[in-house]
């Protein structure tokens, strides 16, 4: 079997969210397949400007295909047609100039996607939103598995993307909420789509006194492993913590891995670490009590899931409903909405070591039933394997046709962001998690 | 002191969330979310323009005021001043064809008797004259008041701008004096639950004032016979024995209720008693009752006592 995972940056050193993820999933399919990674030459996600030689690489053992960008984004330009689409009525036109102004805007990528396409058995498609994945679609139709990595954001309301989200052979979702979204935006009930996210494999020979003796942190802390970024919700998790410092508890630290992108606040219970290894990563979690996520938008945290696999609980933000519908069907961690939860649910997991055990030993059984990688393979190999009978069967895409040229520049399309507000909200709660529940069914 | 259960083998994430909440608005009252608090705010700003006592659209009117500051106004720039208008006696003879109007000139003022025959111009150049005058005054004037209406245009744009402001002042002053109020019914609960400890420790302290007085008489006999205290001691038996064992009796349980809320709590293998981080209200610090870190009670925070 041939594949393609096509996705808006790759490489070794690149850890965006779904970057990383296209690469680790890339790595893993290698071992049952001939993949070849498609992407553009850029490395910074603000400009794509084209920093990779183009042409054939190879990363990991997986061969890499770049392909140059033809033009930067204009933040500028960007902000400004965001602005009207998420807010204002406007056409189909307008969401495509959005589209074509978000980038990465490589024709040549789709352009050999729509020649080359056919050389593929899939195309996995990472990231609903940007301009490959929009384009990519539409030109394999009869191929493309798309991997929406979606958000509660506006871009979500975009008309155009529904098509995109109805026309592919499937979906591989992060998560029960992200499924619960793209279907309420989308109606796309009918196209397969399994929960799947990614694996993670954490080091066995983690060491709790290599961290203390390191660091010469002796006593319990709670540990925020990712950027340090106010719209990672990390403000009100600093704000949170100097008040239960201050009120509650005399001998919980705060540890912090990550790189800085706003100021950390002066407390001698805070500590940076700055960036660290992975091994330095996993003696820091073998030695804490708890991991903090206080991230208001996640589509699927994997830092949460390293946690779980290091029978780590979680005390998680309970406005994102990834990341508090995870922790309740894991049963693996406690969540707040507010101070006042933050101080009680941090102070009984600091107090109860029973508590403690109890949920990272669920942590660690729910990584096992559904984050290792052999699960997560199965997964995907379960879904090819179903989508290839299929076409043995006969079974023949039928992509939905784009609008006419008039049709484009009505201007009815209703404001996004107030689409994406009337999606479901909450943690979904009628979904087992389990492997057995995958919809392949459908 | 207010407790939640915990069973280590079978625990239940949404029900320990919701034992939390419990908790909190047990010692708290109404525990609001910082969207509620807006939520709320929200309603008494509305509330405060309510229309049936001012008009009903004002709100609207108010937040939309700071969009369309100076709507619909343009300005028009007064008609150019031309020089043509500039009359005196002559000007009725120049000609502007240079060599030839001069010529001109010259000839018609010799033949300005003959054109006096049949009109007098000397009128028709006054009436000139004054509307010359009186154009230059409407041009003044109106660049004067292009100039005042630009000042008040632009005073209205700032005063617009002020609105906007101020409804975001009085907005966030809503929300802040929303957040007090709820701060306040806590504080007042807190004063009430710390008033009803005082009463108490007062009644105590009565209490055993009256059993020291009660004790004064045999300690004066101690007194004066310094080994009395050891034979006491010692001394199984006697009146004295029999009322000490009775007052303790009877302190027994106001002295366990006092120490009994500083203990840990128990660490049972199959249920784990927590205390809280907010008794006491509004986050305080909470004595810490837990078997896996204990910890000295922290101060401000008393333990919960039976009579709350």
């Amino acid at each position: 079997m041939k594949l393609a995972v096509v996705v808006q940056r790759y490489g070794a050193d690149l850890n965006g969210g779904a970057e990383l993820h296209a690469r680790y999933i890339a790595e893993r399919l290698a071992r049952h397949a001939d993949v070849e990674v498609l992407t553009t030459c850029a490395r910074d996600y603000i400009t794509w400007r084209n920093e990779l030689p183009e042409g054939v690489d190879e990363i990991n053992g997986v061969r890499v295909r770049r392909f140059l960008v033809s033009r930067e984004r204009d933040p500028h330009d960007f902000g400004r047609r965001s602005e009207y689409v998420f807010g204002e009525r406007h056409s189909i036109a307008d969401e495509l100039k959005w589209l074509r102004a978000e980038g990465p805007t490589s024709p040549m990528l789709v352009n050999y996607l729509r020649g080359r396409g056919n050389d593929y058995d899939y195309v996995i498609f990472f990231s609903y939103r940007y301009y490959h994945t929009y384009h990519g679609v539409r030109a394999t139709p009869q191929r493309a598995i798309l991997v929406p990595t979606a958000e509660r954001d506006p871009a979500l309301g975009l008309a155009i993307f529904g098509p995109a989200f109805r026309g592919v052979r499937a979906v591989m979702y992060n998560s029960h909420e992200e499924r619960a979204l793209i279907q309420g935006v989308s109606g796309n009930r009918d196209v397969p789509g399994v929960v799947v996210g990614v694996g993670s494999e954490v080091s066995e020979t983690a060491d709790a006194a290599r961290f203390r003796a390191r660091t010469g942190i002796a006593g319990r802390f709670a540990l925020y492993v990712g950027r340090i970024d106010e719209n990672k919700g990390c403000a009100e998790m600093f704000d949170y913590f100097r008040r239960y410092a201050a009120q509650v508890s005399r001998t919980m630290e705060l540890v912090l891995i990550g790189s800085l992108v706003m100021p950390i606040p002066t407390h001698p219970r805070i500590r940076h670490l700055g960036f660290v290894t992975d091994e330095e990563k996993y003696d820091t979690m073998a030695a804490a009590d708890l991991l903090l996520m206080p991230s208001y938008f996640e589509s699927l945290s994997m830092v949460t899931i390293e946690a779980w696999a290091m029978r780590l609980p979680v005390l998680v933000n309970g406005r994102c409903d990834v990341l508090r519908g995870q922790t309740i069907r894991a049963n693996a961690g406690l969540y707040y909405e507010s101070y006042g939860e933050f101080a009680e649910a941090l102070y009984a997991l600091e107090s109860n070591r029973a508590l403690r055990h109890t949920l990272a030993n669920d942590g660690r059984t729910y990584y096992e039933r559904h984050y290792t990688w052999d699960v997560i393979d199965r997964k995907y190999l379960t879904m090819l394997e179903r989508l290839r009978h299929a076409d043995r069967a006969g079974y023949e895409a039928v992509a939905e046709p784009q609008p006419g040229w008039l049709e484009r520049r009505r201007r009815v399309q209703a404001a996004a962001r107030d689409l994406v507000e009337q999606l479901p909200r909450g943690p979904a709660r009628d979904q087992a998690d389990g492997p057995d529940s995958q919809d392949l069914d459908q | 002191m207010s407790e939640f259960n915990i069973r280590s083998d079978s625990v239940d994430v949404e029900q320990i969330m919701e034992q939390i909440r419990s908790r909190i608005r047990d010692k708290r009252g109404v525990d609001y979310t910082e969207e509620q608090i807006r939520e709320l705010a929200g309603v008494k700003l509305e509330r405060f323009l309510d229309p049936k006592n001012v008009r009903s659209d004002l709100l609207q009117h108010y937040r939309q005021r700071g969009e369309h500051p100076v709507e619909g106004l343009t300005r028009r720039e007064p008609p150019p001043v031309s020089e043509s208008y500039a009359v005196d006696p002559e000007s009725i003879y120049r000609s502007s064809r240079g060599a030839a109007g001069r010529i001109l000139f010259a000839i018609r003022r010799l033949l300005n008797p003959l054109l006096k025959l049949f009109l007098n111009p000397t009128p028709i150049l006054h009436a000139l004259a004054v509307q010359k005058e009186q154009i230059d005054w409407m041009v003044d004037t109106h660049v004067e008041l292009v100039e005042r209406f630009e000042r008040i245009a632009a005073k209205m744009t700032a005063r617009a701008e002020l609105d906007a402001l101020t409804y975001e002042v009085l907005n966030n002053l809503v929300v802040e004096m929303t957040r007090l109020s709820i701060d306040v019914k806590n504080h007042k609960m807190r004063v009430e639950s710390v008033a009803a400890r005082l009463d108490f420790d007062e009644r105590r302290a009565r209490a055993l004032e009256q059993v020291v007085q009660y004790r004064s008489t045999p300690r004066t006999n101690a007194t004066a016979r310094p080994d009395a205290r050891g034979d006491e001691a010692v001394t199984d038996g006697g009146p004295d024995r029999k009322r000490r064992r009775r007052r303790r009796g009877r302190r027994r349980p106001a002295g366990n209720a006092a120490t009994d809320t500083a203990a840990p709590a128990t660490n049972e293998p199959q249920t784990v008693g927590e205390s809280s981080p907010t008794d006491g209200g509004d986050g305080a610090p909470a004595a810490d009752t837990t078997s896996d870190n204990p910890r000295p009670p922290t101060s401000g925070n008393p333990p919960d006592s039976p009579e709350q």
